[in-house]
């Protein structure tokens, strides 16, 4: 909590919150019933903001949770006699269900499928409602008690807003922190690029579906507060227009951004109260502020600022126990076998297109092994293979000894293989610290929920992460940029950032795709010394790329791939005089454009 | 004969300038390469000259007409093709689909689009071989073919490479070089940005180098590729010679 005091953004936060818990004692009953709608839709937003801000998910019917929670709440009242409070576990109980019955399968779905079945989703929901008669059909449930606190119902204005606003204040305090958490990085780095996420180890349909159910707790949670606030409730406060209200909060106020979407609540909710002067005009002049306010600011009337996490200092940071990398990846490979990959008879089919085909080839561990081949060869999808990203079709792959099973990509580098890509595949919108931090989160032991009460033990290890961290980006000589947005680094600098990104899960082999593709010379002769310097920590190097220079000069073996298969493989000097590489893919030198090879051997000198 | 003409070209991003008033000139029958390290300026350069990106000042002359600050397709009718750093193609496209939205704007013309499409196998014959293959399941250097071959359909007079040869295996380097120098010979104007240094010196006949959004140097490819500061920053290592 103590970050909440440091900041002016924070610091206005909780005076405008202390203007609004002091309201009801100077304002009309009316002003303070369109502050308590205006609470209920910051709760709501504040909810959706998760899914769709945070996590990137578009969900068209989150009103469904809203109904959920409210219905919950009236059926065990009028029907159970339960009181306001013994309904809350019920409504958040229902509402995570079906958001866990809804997220399960849809999930998997490229996000515009989701949309539309969520669209679907509110409508079924708002359907069964009109339809039931549980329910009460098209006429709702009348009689919902008041919530009751010591004894007194809170009927008046006032109180019923005050216990929403108690409520805002636990959603806020929630949503805070959960921003802040692993979860709300790892939420980040999935909208950001999910591939990649998945790449250095986040779960991320575990962390898709937490965002999902989280989303709907809190939607549950708003559908309760209404309920108790109205006495009584039908379908048409749950329509599709009503998740696209709250849709349009989030958006309007700027995804990701909690003062953004706390804004957006007052102007959806408090804007259309202002223009009752207008009588017939309102909800054309409403309109037309709202296609104004997005033209004039499209990221958002407050858009959600970089996250900023300051990296421990240098002393600090090599202070800390166990920051020594070497000796720890030396402790974890103790006792291992020689041979840390295998792959055996490796064979992939894409449609008919035998793309790998009987790839045979192992990696002893500590060296520094190149796979070279012409565009086409294969080469990438055996990266693929062997780190879960496609299952190979036939074949095994051999990892310390045991057969690497079929395994999504975040579980193979949990195991301890990480990558890079070919194009750099960043977290753009997440500072250069932080990216390097996503490819750890993986390695935490301590539980979420300890992280986000700030327990001790549990801020030990995120300041040993911290450390951990920042000392990868000193490896790749990037300290001096780590609050910057990573899409702002020049190309270079994304390279080597990935390149940290990737070592910071601790991998006992790293596979680099294409590498120096787009570094010029000087950059070039840097990488080779970076690798160098990676396998003289102990991790073991599999490297794909084109240019020769840097293949032959810093190789210890290269593997030749064409068609698919392995024509060939050697020490460097073995495999540029072989006449098939030379024919497939180094070119006979029958012109003067032959300084790649001759520059091979200068490099070899140097 | 002068066909591109750059002078004191501006261009910058929100608050930051990126380019600070640089000038350039490329004739007919012409390589010219453009060097620099990676943030130089050399990407937005070519966008900017082909209209993807807004000019802040200065004018570019195509041809002898000013096209600062043309709509893009502008550009490209004018004369002017751009084929991008990754080619950019349309990979759910087929390799005879890409080349024909490349021809986009001869439209109505379908005997002339056809003819300019066979003479594109004809210096592409492995284009000829993959006409119904998908863009996308193209290995890199035929994709690379496809994408020059796309900007070439509009027969353009100046052809603007962004890095051709990224992520290509030696060979097929080799073979995109030749058909560059090919072009060159036929009389078109060819400005080319390269990190392989090395081989672009050798086939160009003019080179610039940018450095921090300004021309550092410029002069004959042969020339440039013995200095000492070109050797030491873009040629690697050479510099101990």
């Amino acid at each position: 909590m103590q970050g909440l005091l440091n900041r002016p953004i924070s610091a206005a936060g909780i005076v405008a919150l202390a203007v609004a818990a002091i309201l009801p004692f100077f304002c009309h009953n009316y002003i303070v019933d369109v502050a308590l709608t205006i609470v209920t839709y910051g709760i709501l937003a504040l909810g959706l903001n998760i899914v769709v801000g945070y996590a990137g998910l578009l969900d068209l019917g989150y009103a469904a949770f809203f109904a959920i929670g409210a219905y919950t709440t009236a059926l065990l009242e009028t029907l159970l006699n339960f009181n306001f409070w013994e309904t809350i576990p019920f409504s958040l109980l229902f509402a995570g269900i079906s958001g866990i019955i809804i997220g399960y399968p849809t999930l998997r779905l490229r996000s515009d499928y989701l949309a539309i079945v969520t669209l679907g989703f509110g409508e079924i929901v708002r359907i069964i409602a009109t339809n039931l008669d549980i329910t009460g059909g098209p006429n709702g449930i009348y009689g919902i008690n008041p919530a009751n606190l010591l004894g007194h119902d809170l009927t008046s204005p006032k109180s019923v807003y005050a216990l929403g606003l108690v409520f805002l204040v636990c959603v806020l305090i929630l949503v805070i922190r959960l921003g802040r958490s692993r979860l709300g990085r790892a939420w980040t780095s999935l909208r950001e690029d999910e591939n990649a996420a998945e790449a250095v180890g986040v779960p991320t349909l575990r962390v898709k579906m937490l965002a999902y159910v989280i989303g709907a707790l809190i939607g549950g949670l708003g559908g309760s507060l209404f309920a108790a606030r109205f006495g009584t409730i039908d379908p048409s406060s749950f329509t599709y227009a009503q998740s696209v209200s709250i849709l349009i909060i989030v958006v309007l106020g700027g995804r990701g951004s909690i003062p953004g979407v706390l804004l957006g609540a007052i102007i959806i909710a408090g804007l259309p109260e202002a223009l009752r002067f207008l009588n017939l005009w309102r909800e054309f002049v409403f309109a037309i502020a709202l296609i104004l306010l997005m033209l004039v600011r499209p990221q958002g009337l407050w858009p959600a600022r970089l996250r900023h996490i300051a990296p421990p200092s240098a002393e600090d940071a090599h202070a800390t126990p166990h920051a020594e990398v070497a000796e720890q990846i030396a402790e974890t490979t103790a006792g291992e076998p020689d041979v840390l990959l295998e792959a055996r008879d490796v064979s992939r089919v894409f449609g008919g297109l035998k793309a790998v085909s009987n790839v045979n080839f192992t990696v002893h561990r500590g060296e520094i092994l190149s796979i070279i081949g012409p565009n086409g060869a294969g080469k990438t999808t055996v990266f693929n293979c062997l780190t879960g990203v496609i299952p190979p079709s036939a074949g095994a792959i051999i990892w310390n000894g045991k057969p690497l099973a079929k395994l999504a990509p975040h579980k193979v580098v949990a195991r301890g293989l990480a990558r890079t890509f070919q194009g750099i595949r960043l977290f753009d919108n997440l500072t250069v610290f932080e990216n390097v931090l996503v490819g750890m989160d993986h390695r935490f032991h301590v539980s979420l929920a300890s992280e986000m009460l700030a327990l001790s033990y549990a801020r030990r290890e995120t300041h040993l992460h911290h450390a951990a961290g920042r000392n990868w980006l000193e490896f790749v000589g990037l300290t001096a940029q780590a609050g910057l947005r990573a899409g702002d680094l020049p190309y270079g600098d994304q390279r080597r950032l990935e390149i940290a990104r990737a070592l910071a899960g601790q991998p006992q082999l790293l596979l680099l795709d294409e590498p120096a593709a787009g570094m010029n010379p000087t950059e070039k002769q840097s990488l080779m010394g970076l690798i160098r310097r990676i396998r003289d920590l102990g991790t073991t190097v599999l490297l794909i790329e084109h240019d020769m220079l840097l293949v032959m000069g810093v190789s210890d073996r290269v593997i030749v791939m064409d068609r698919g298969q392995v024509i060939a493989s050697g020490s460097p000097s073995e495999v540029q005089s072989n006449p098939r590489v030379i024919e497939a893919y180094l070119g006979a030198g029958e012109d003067e454009d032959e300084d790649s090879l001759a520059a091979v051997s200068e490099g070899a000198v140097a | 004969m002068t066909l591109l003409n750059v002078e004191g070209l501006q261009v910058g991003y929100g608050k930051v300038e990126v380019l600070h008033g640089i000038g350039l000139t490329v004739g007919t029958g012409e390589i010219v390469a453009l060097l620099g390290s990676n943030g130089a300026g050399k990407t937005t350069t070519l966008r900017t000259l082909s209209g993807l990106e807004p000019a802040r000042g200065g004018k570019v002359m195509l041809d002898g007409q000013a096209i600062t600050n043309l709509p893009a397709h502008k550009i490209a009718a004018l004369g002017l093709a751009h084929v991008p750093e990754r080619r950019r193609l349309f990979a759910p496209l087929t390799v005879e689909e890409n080349l024909k939205l490349g021809g986009y704007l001869i439209r109505n013309q379908q005997a002339e689009l056809k003819r300019r499409i066979d003479a594109m196998y004809v210096l592409f014959p492995r284009l000829l071989e993959r006409r119904l293959q998908l863009a996308g399941t193209l290995s890199g250097g035929e994709q690379q073919m496809v994408a020059i071959a796309r900007a070439l359909i509009l027969q353009p007079k100046l052809l603007v490479l962004d890095e051709p040869s990224m992520g290509l295996a030696p060979l097929v380097v080799r073979s995109i070089f030749a058909i560059i120098k090919r072009l060159r010979d036929q009389g078109m104007g060819i400005l080319l940005v390269e990190q392989n240094a090395r081989q672009t010196l050798k086939i160009a006949d003019r080179a610039y180098v940018l450095e921090n959004g300004g021309i550092m140097l410029e002069g004959d490819a042969a020339t440039l590729a013995q200095d000492r500061r070109v050797q030491a920053a873009y040629l690697g290592g050479a510099a101990a010679a």
